[in-house]
């Protein structure tokens, strides 16, 4: 694994890419009525932050930035997705932290697996844990399994779009790391 | 005003959006008198707390600031309604059974959660100095004085952030005026290939606007991070002298 250095610079490009990855989570947004969920292309920040800087960069981005988006408008999602999209961002630097030099192979497959963090964590959320929290807190009560199947396919292509845009824009920005020894 | 009792406002004023106390209540109350449904006095009540968050934003940064984060909270409020309401006509399967009228309820009670929470997250991030904030973490000492730079700096980064997305709607809004403001549109009109021209364009303006997002995010970084390196250096020599 390359060792990379946390600098001050790393933090800047990080909050960047955390507040890029809330507006772009916001600006397009396109609501699914059965669970109150909503369509983005906010995962193409996280991807890019877990490709170019790491597992940790990867895990702040999309367990912050998108979850600031969600506290604009969709308040009852935030626990799911600070989960799902942390976890995201983080299995994603994980995997890509493994791969040698400039290597495509080793970083697609970690974009994809984050793609498919999304459609899992989202589906586990809205099947089970949702439901079973709306017993107590009926503010969750918003899903069921019938939703959250419903749901998955606008979710998977919106993992496949954070993939496939998160290792363009590492592609163009690969040449620069800020932390690197 | 010092800055704990600032945060304790915002965060009094922000509590329906955490909690939906007091507004659950008065929506409570108005379906009590049996005049108002439960939607209908969502909606009222709801839009008098939009009313006083943006007395809140007017009072704290002036008529024009306030502008222009309605205008992008509006634009953002309305393409999500919009684009709501356009997939439950082409794709009935993904309201999984709800009735048309739960389904416009759910994207209006999205419109006006947009409305209020843009305009009050930016007057919360922009409420406090991130110069203050590195000025006084600059004193602390050992570990406290590096983790407080650098969540200072992100913090700095934030505001700038927010500062650029709001330019960046209103240069795009006078760069196409032609789709925004009618009098402005020239061409055939109307034709059989005209939607996919729309999604063309939509999709030119997406990439541009996202570019430009990237581009003026990331530009003042250097300089940025070069500041917080320079007081955290200053810092260490004045250290070394003193022991």
């Amino acid at each position: 694994m390359k060792e990379r250095k946390w600098t001050f610079a790393t933090t800047a490009i990080v909050a960047g890419l955390i507040a890029l990855s809330a507006i772009a989570t916001m600006v397009i947004r396109i609501p699914i009525p059965a669970t109150t969920g909503y369509f983005n292309i906010g995962d193409v920040f996280v991807v890019l932050a877990g490709l170019w800087l790491g597992p940790l960069a990867g895990l702040l981005v999309g367990g912050i930035g998108p979850t600031i988006a969600d506290a604009i408008g969709f308040p009852v999602f935030i626990p799911a997705t600070m989960v799902t999209k942390g976890l995201e961002g983080f299995l994603v630097g994980l995997i890509a932290s493994q791969a040698k030099g400039s290597s495509l192979q080793l970083r697609t497959i970690a974009a994809f697996v984050g793609g498919f963090t999304v459609v899992a964590g989202y589906f586990i959320f809205e099947a089970y844990i949702y439901p079973a929290l709306g017993k107590s807190m009926p503010a969750f009560a918003i899903t069921d399994i019938g939703a959250a199947i419903v749901e998955a396919f606008p979710n998977t292509v919106q993992g496949i779009i954070g993939a496939v845009g998160g290792l363009a824009l590492w592609k163009a920005l690969s040449g620069y790391d800020p932390g690197r020894k | 005003m010092p800055w704990w009792l600032k945060l304790v406002l915002l965060l009094m004023l922000g509590l329906p959006g955490l909690s939906g106390w007091p507004n659950t209540w008065f929506i409570q109350q108005l379906q009590a008198t049996g005049l108002f449904t439960l939607e209908l006095a969502h909606v009222i009540v709801w839009v008098v707390y939009a009313g006083c968050v943006w007395l809140v934003v007017l009072l704290s940064v002036g008529p024009h600031k306030l502008l222009a984060y309605l205008g992008a909270a509006f634009v953002l409020a309305l393409t999500v309604a919009m684009l709501g309401a356009i997939l439950r006509s082409l794709f009935p399967l993904l309201a999984a059974g709800l009735s048309r009228e739960a389904t416009s309820f759910k994207l209006i009670r999205i419109f006006i959660n947009i409305i209020i929470f843009l305009p009050y997250s930016v007057l919360f991030i922009n409420s406090f100095s991130a110069k203050k904030l590195i000025d006084r973490v600059a004193h602390l000492d050992g570990r406290y004085r590096t983790v407080g730079l650098h969540l200072a700096l992100a913090f700095r980064v934030f505001q700038h952030t927010g500062e650029v997305v709001f330019n960046l709607f209103q240069i795009w809004i006078e760069e196409y005026p032609e789709k925004i403001i009618p009098r402005n549109s020239g061409g055939p009109g109307i034709r059989w290939y005209t939607p996919g021209k729309l999604l063309v364009w939509i999709w030119g303006c997406i990439h541009a606007w996202i570019f430009a997002c990237i581009i003026h995010t990331f530009e003042p970084i250097p300089a940025m991070v070069a500041e917080v390196e320079r007081i955290d250096r200053a810092n260490h020599k004045h250290k070394e002298h003193k022991g």
